[in-house]
């Protein structure tokens, strides 16, 4: 089991209790993450793990090789152009589903659902539209091809994993956890959250200027 | 629990009791039809239910319909209000008010020694004190309730978190009051009463016994209970920032977050190692691989093991032989009188004979159908196949010197599993002297040399 583990973190995978909850335990438990270390260790690895211990997945230990430090490059602008795809689509499931909480691992979506409450709403229609042209060069025109092919290009991202192959019920893995790391980082970094929350609070307050100089 | 009929016949009470908790539970989808206003009608099936919950005056049939004992709606609205847990009552101070009174009237009894006075007092105090027990009891329970649920009663993050402000709220006032209730006070009232058991056994091993589990119980759901309204706000804040990345990006088109990767030293959360293609070859030079490899060539199956062992004879393969025997004719197929007529030439000539010699000598430039009918690769793989197969006897008249390269990777390779250190040759390989093992399929064959064997 520790040599699955291994592979998987060697992979470049995210393990996490959704997608190999046998590995995830075994790095959950210090003794047997201790062992893995020091099978990635060699091949200068770490465990790295999400804030709130969601997901784990394998860190460089250095980036003393060019080589590293180019990868790491490559990864992030990986992460980067499937932030707001994922993000976008969080919030397209979420308001589907008319809830304010956002999906964390373990939160269930299923495509026929989804798909019915997308195609009963106009403005949910627009919104998986617009998902689409972020995925896909030839965004599909019908609903139920858009989200399926929504649904796809998560599978593929790894932020969900189908319950069981052919029921098209999908559950949010682990990575949705270090995505929203990731989008923290960059919040704290650049305030995106203040300068939003200013903006719209000044937005808030136009009509009441221009009411106050027009009378 | 106690039983109070044990060991005793069953009091008539009791079993009026039983019967009524019978009736209730199976007419109990009539009467949360009653409760809800819906029982509109009782149906055939029914009509013996309901009469029975009527003669019990659990359900009524007035002309404005059927209506449910007004003491028995109470009675469920008061569970129901216990069970949603939305109302706590932690207003359990006050009641010190009364355990003084109370108290103070006791001893003022015992002092005048009213005795019949000073029980009844007591008595009414025992009750208050399992009442507020009770009370408090229920409190901590809802709130430890409404934590398992995680305040499912409501739907929305922001109606939760105003739950557990207010549940928090709650186990702190609650908290408050039952401090209130301290030892030292309660004790007091028993030297007041100049030791009195009895109130000793009321005030501190019941009352207070029952206020510190409580107190115990809270400070387990105090935690909880706030880490849980921090995680409902860190989920706000993460809706919040989803939303605003998104609608920054709508925004400013052309925005990217900024490039962390190439920092000096990149945050950790941006050092993910790449994936590790575990796919590729062996690396020959290094010999744990070439043992591995080894292991491998040794384990490899001649035959798919999934396949089942089917007797040749039974086996429709389309050939009117065997395939071994097939192969053989194969091999032979036209040429194999040549091939003996080349052998009987060779102990003739009582010289080395080169097949292909041989071979070249019975064409007829002239003529294309003359000579040996194969072509001349053929003919040496004939010629030393029909030597291999031999009778060892016949063998022995005779010795056969393939001349061809070896196969220079795969030799190469073949030396190292054998662990020769001397460099293979990768030019002629002459088998004359014997002692060189080799195979056919090792090298490109260029000729046969026959010999009638020196010592016969």
């Amino acid at each position: 089991m520790i040599r699955d583990t291994a592979e998987r973190l060697l992979r470049g995978e995210f393990v996490c209790s959704t997608s190999c909850p046998d590995a995830y335990r075994d790095l959950e438990e210090p003794e047997t993450r201790s062992r893995v270390e020091a099978i990635l260790a060699p091949l200068n690895r770490k465990i790295s793990v999400t804030a709130n211990r969601a997901a784990y997945y394998a860190t460089w230990i250095n980036l003393d090789l060019a080589e590293d430090r180019a990868s790491i490059k490559r990864e992030f602008q990986n992460i980067m152009e499937q932030l707001r795809p994922v993000l976008e689509f969080i919030l397209l499931v979420m308001d589907a589903s008319t809830r304010d909480h956002p999906m964390m691992p373990g939160s269930q979506v299923t495509e026929a659902e989804l798909t019915a409450r997308v195609q009963n709403n106009q403005y949910l229609t627009t919104r998986a539209k617009k998902i689409s042209t972020f995925i896909s060069k030839r965004p599909q025109i019908e609903v139920p091809e858009i989200i399926r092919n929504i649904i796809d290009r998560m599978v593929k991202f790894e932020i969900l994993q189908e319950n069981l192959p052919g029921t098209r019920i999908f559950t949010f893995t682990g990575k949705v956890d270090y995505v929203y790391e990731v989008l923290e980082f960059i919040d704290a970094h650049e305030n995106i959250l203040a300068e939003e929350e200013a903006a719209l609070e000044q937005e808030k307050q136009k009509p009441a200027e221009e009411d106050l100089f027009s009378s | 629990m106690k039983n109070s009929s044990q060991g005793s016949p069953e009091r008539n009470e009791n079993r009026v009791i039983r019967s009524i908790l019978a009736d209730l539970s199976n007419g109990s989808d009539l009467i949360i039809a009653a409760y809800n206003g819906e029982l509109t009608a009782v149906s055939q099936e029914n009509a013996a239910l309901f009469q029975a919950l009527q003669n019990r005056n659990i359900l009524m049939d007035t002309v404005t319909g059927y209506w449910l004992n007004p003491h028995l709606s109470r009675l469920i609205n008061y569970i129901l209000k216990i069970d949603t847990r939305s109302y706590i009552d932690t207003d359990i101070a006050a009641r010190l008010k009364n355990i003084s009174i109370l108290c103070n009237s006791y001893i003022e009894h015992l002092r005048s020694r009213n005795t019949e006075q000073a029980e009844r007092v007591l008595s009414d105090l025992m009750q208050l004190v399992h009442e507020i027990g009770f009370d408090a009891q229920i409190a901590v329970d809802g709130l430890s309730r409404k934590l398992l649920t995680e305040f499912g009663f409501v739907h929305s993050l922001r109606d939760k978190i105003a739950e557990n402000e207010a549940a928090i709220q709650k186990a702190s006032d609650l908290v408050d009051n039952l401090t209130a209730y301290t030892y030292q006070d309660l004790n007091q009232y028993v030297i007041n009463a100049d030791n009195d058991i009895r109130l000793y056994r009321i005030l501190i091993s019941e009352l207070l016994t029952s206020i510190t589990r409580c107190q115990n119980e809270l400070n387990a759901i105090m935690g909880p209970l706030r880490n849980m309204l921090s995680r409902f706000r860190q989920q706000v804040r993460k809706t919040s920032l989803i939303k605003a990345y998104c609608d920054h990006c709508t925004k400013n088109k052309n925005y990217h977050p900024g490039d962390y990767a190439s920092l000096t030293v990149p945050p950790e959360i941006f050092t993910r190692a790449a994936p590790l293609s575990l796919d590729g070859h062996a690396f020959l030079d290094d010999d744990v691989n070439m043992d591995t490899l080894v292991e491998i060539a040794k384990s490899i199956k001649t035959r798919n093991a999934g396949l089942e062992d089917v007797p040749l004879e039974e086996e429709d393969t389309g050939f009117t032989s065997p395939p071994e025997t097939a192969e053989e004719q194969l091999v032979y197929s036209g040429v194999e009188d040549d091939v003996i007529n080349f052998f009987v030439y060779a102990v003739e000539a009582g010289e080395p004979v080169s097949a292909l010699e041989y071979y070249n000598r019975k064409r007829d430039p002239g003529d294309e159908n003359s000579g040996i009918p194969c072509s001349p690769d053929h003919w040496l793989f004939a010629v030393s196949s029909y030597y291999d197969n031999m009778d060892s006897g016949h063998q022995e008249f005779y010795r056969c010197i393939p001349k061809g390269r070896l196969i220079p990777s795969y030799t190469e390779r073949l030396r190292r599993l054998r662990g020769d250190s001397e460099t293979p040759g990768d030019t002629v390989i002459d088998a004359a002297d014997g002692s060189a093992e080799y195979r056919y399929g090792d090298m490109i064959l260029d000729d046969i040399i026959i010999e009638r064997h020196p010592e016969d």
